[in-house]
């Protein structure tokens, strides 16, 4: 059940007993107001339990919506028959100075922020601190990584999305190696972005865009991109399902989705192969702890699979001793047992003793990359899938 | 029509700042305009911040509520001219308008009560509450910008007598998360 205009959608989700609101809601005159009004009356009357406004997708509001909403929830405070749940954003900033108001009309209106604190690590993730092991990651997997785009289907011309593109290196190096006619990266991070474009000016790219913006609940219309990537990032929300729902909106059909996540069960090395591996599977339990997966790569054909894509296509992108840096790779591992040891350490209050099993297996892993004869490998999974055209 | 003032032309601090002037019956005649005008300065302008979803989004929702209001309350077949500056501790937009006969004391007395803060209680209870019919031109909207994003609105004194200079000013703080 919708209620439509040229600018704005409220649309009620009996599932979760939701109205979404989507657009620019500015009403100016009072039969607008009214309809409004009605809309949101009769759906509150047919529920029972919780009613939860959701504000994700409306880019904009006035004074004139805003007191459509106030004479609702008034309504609602006089019937008090359900309870309210009023669901921002940070991405869209009216919503975190406007929207509390609404519990001023009355107190028992629940007034969350989606994403505030909607991935467990996103603290860390999200730090100006994580930006140098992004770019050291990236330094050691494009020259790999390019060919394996090659080979999903990326190509000159193409309209790219870079969904949670971080610090925006990767965008940059696609619109360098495969100009594209348009590339736009979207993050959560205001650091990570803020970086992005500073990079983007060092780079002198033109025809690529930053912003921030919610994996989840992206401000993007649908169809519009031939190439949608999500790169190393599905690992790490609990409901990895959302992001890829957004990431198959916003393709055209016949576009590709691509992402790519690591799997901890792929990392292996020799000499000191049992510590290493230690080490990797300790890591991935904590990660679990965290929220995130840190052996998702197997279970991307799956997902995709179930996302009803078609063409599905699958590769490793099997970093190790031989065809990477040496020195590149060391600063990749050095990056993570900074990462894993120190801040997910503390983070998870674990002991010293674990904190030291946890570090002997990367001091391995260092001693294998930096010795001429030790091996050692970072396995990835690619996996891309075509939107289906109908 | 839109000119982009070099900086420095019309105010020593100004670090960027755009003029644009349009027959007010534009906007009476077509509402929407006051939103499209809203989005295409704010898009303008928030290349200028770091935090530029968020200052785009700001930008758009204050500038559309001053529109809404000057559209209220300007006669028809007079101009608007819309001045906007980032300064070094704010954003500030200044509306040169007329103001209708009947509108014009009510206006002045709302600008008065408004430099001096707008406090919860009258603010909630607008929320709620009939808004006045007889002199209406968006009160709502100005002290809702002024009581959530901590807008300065002010009536400066101009050169010609029968024209408003309405100025809005945002500190930088209010752009930030």
């Amino acid at each position: 059940m919708k209620h439509t205009t040229a600018t704005y959608t409220l649309n009620y989700d009996p599932l979760d007993q939701q109205i979404n609101f989507e657009g620019m809601l500015r009403p100016v005159t009072t039969d607008e107001l009214t309809g409004i009004l009605d809309y949101l009356k009769q759906i509150h009357d047919q529920v029972e339990g919780i009613l939860r406004l959701n504000f994700q997708r409306l880019r904009y509001i006035n004074a004139a919506g805003i007191k459509a909403l106030s004479l609702f929830i008034d309504y609602a405070r006089n019937k008090d028959a359900l309870s309210i749940k009023v669901i921002a954003s940070s991405v869209i900033a009216w919503s975190e100075r406007v929207l509390p108001n609404l519990r001023a009309v009355w107190d028992k209106v629940e007034f969350s922020i989606y994403d505030k604190n909607f991935y467990k690590s996103q603290g860390i993730i999200e730090d100006s601190e994580f930006i140098p092991l992004l770019r050291n990651q990236t330094r050691i997997l494009w020259p790999l990584e390019k060919d394996v785009l090659k080979n999903h289907g990326l190509k000159t011309g193409m309209r790219v999305a870079d969904i949670c593109c971080g610090c925006g290196d990767v965008p940059l190096l696609i619109s360098r190696e495969f100009k594209p006619s348009y590339i736009l990266g979207v993050d959560h991070s205001e650091a990570a972005v803020a970086y992005a474009r500073t990079m983007q000016e060092d780079f002198n790219i033109h025809n690529a865009e930053f912003q921030r913006g919610d994996a989840t609940t992206l401000m993007i219309n649908d169809n519009s991109f031939d190439f949608v990537l999500c790169r190393l990032s599905l690992q790490i929300f609990s409901e990895p399902g959302l992001i890829l729902k957004e990431l198959v909106r916003i393709a055209r059909p016949g576009g590709r989705i691509y992402v790519i996540c690591e799997d901890y069960d792929l990392i292996v090395g020799y000499p000191e192969s049992a510590s290493i591996h230690e080490t990797y599977q300790r890591a991935a339990v904590y990660g679990d702890q965290m929220g995130m997966d840190l052996r998702s790569g197997k279970k991307l054909f799956s997902m995709l699979a179930q996302a009803r894509l078609e063409e599905i296509q699958t590769d490793h992108i099997m970093l190790d001793t031989t065809n990477a840096n040496r020195e590149a790779f060391a600063q990749v591992i050095e990056s993570w047992k900074d990462f894993s040891v120190n801040t997910i350490g503390t983070d998870l209050n674990l002991d010293q003793a674990d904190q030291n099993t946890l570090l002997s297996g990367y001091e391995a892993q260092l001693r294998a990359i930096r010795s001429e004869t030790g091996f050692t490998t970072w396995g990835i999974v690619a996996c891309s899938g075509r939107k289906p055209m109908a | 029509m839109q000119r982009v003032l070099p900086p420095q032309s019309d105010s020593s601090t100004a670090l960027f700042a755009i003029e644009l002037t349009f027959p007010i019956d534009e906007f009476q005649q077509d509402w929407k305009q006051c939103s499209l005008l809203a989005n295409y300065i704010a898009e303008y302008t928030a290349y200028q911040f770091d935090q530029q979803e968020r200052a785009e989004n700001i930008v758009s929702t204050i500038t559309n509520e001053l529109l809404e209001a000057i559209v209220y309350l300007a006669p028809t077949q007079s101009d608007l001219i819309i001045h906007l500056e980032q300064l070094e501790d704010g954003l500030q937009l200044k509306t040169s308008h007329l103001v209708r006969e009947n509108l014009i004391a009510p206006y002045i007395k709302f600008l008065e009560e408004l430099k001096l803060g707008v406090a919860d209680e009258p603010y909630l209870n607008l929320l709620t509450s009939p808004e006045p019919s007889d002199h209406y031109f968006n009160q709502l909207g100005l002290m809702m910008i002024s009581h959530d994003f901590g807008a300065q609105i002010v009536r400066l004194p101009t050169m010609q007598p029968d024209r408003f200079c309405t100025q809005l000013f945002i500190a930088n703080e209010e752009f930030q998360a």
